[in-house]
């Protein structure tokens, strides 16, 4: 019972809302963790504040006997860095790209009511193109995605995607497989 | 009121407030996660949350 619940962390399967009976998940993208390191890592120096005004002023609240009041505070304002974190580590988890033999689903999370999801048949697709640019991207490989469609003026681009050459090539693979009428699973 | 009626209320508030973002943040990655990363993040959080909670709510008694 308690393994099988366990299970839920590693052995999850890539399900997602609305999916048709028989239908693969290829790919799951999120963003490259570096996207999200850089945020979290100013977030938990933030709260660190509290430890470095015990440093400076601890003299002075122990003095006053404002000692459980510091505490008091400090722990709100570490509530406040935790929630803070963890919503921005959400935003990251939901945003995602869905590569299936059938189509491409993005989903973007702009805030906690505000939701936004595309898909585009992966037969429509016509050309997909990677672009990484800057020192970060390059060193760290990742970049854009950008997926263009047979109609007109459509184009899903997926930003800070981790190892966007791969990324290309399987939708690509997709593409062929569902155009030769293989299945690629 | 007193000051110490201020802090009372104030610190209801923000615990009922942490408790109402927590249960929307756990909301969000059961209710739209897909695969085993939303999961574990929601497991973590909901721990660190209670730890957290605790400490706050000893710091509170305290006072």
């Amino acid at each position: 019972m308690t393994r099988e619940l366990l299970s839920i962390f590693k052995e999850s399967r890539d399900s997602f809302e609305g999916q048709e009976p028989g239908e693969n998940v290829i790919l799951l993208i999120r963003r490259h963790p570096f996207t999200i390191i850089v945020p979290l890592l100013f977030i938990f120096l933030f709260s660190l504040i509290p430890l470095l005004a015990w440093q400076v002023i601890s003299g002075e609240i122990m003095k006053r006997g404002w000692s459980d009041l510091f505490f008091f505070a400090s722990s709100i304002w570490l509530l406040f860095f935790w929630i803070l974190g963890f919503y921005l580590l959400t935003l990251y988890a939901l945003n995602t790209v869905i590569v299936t033999h059938k189509r491409i689903i993005e989903s973007e999370q702009e805030g906690f009511f505000r939701r936004k999801v595309s898909e585009l048949h992966i037969y429509r697709v016509q050309d997909v193109s990677v672009r990484t640019h800057g020192f970060f991207q390059t060193l760290l490989s990742f970049g854009d995605v950008s997926v263009q469609t047979a109609a007109e003026a459509r184009e899903f681009n997926f930003y800070q995607i981790a190892h966007p050459e791969k990324v290309k090539d399987i939708i690509m693979k997709a593409v062929s497989s569902q155009r030769s009428g293989l299945r690629l699973d | 009121m007193d000051l110490s009626n201020l802090v009372d209320l104030s610190a209801l508030g923000v615990f009922l407030i942490f408790w109402i973002t927590s249960f929307v943040i756990l909301y969000h990655l059961v209710r739209f996660g897909i695969g085993t990363l939303p999961k574990k993040l929601g497991a973590v959080f909901l721990i660190g949350s209670v730890l957290l909670f605790t400490l706050t709510l000893v710091a509170y008694l305290n006072l």
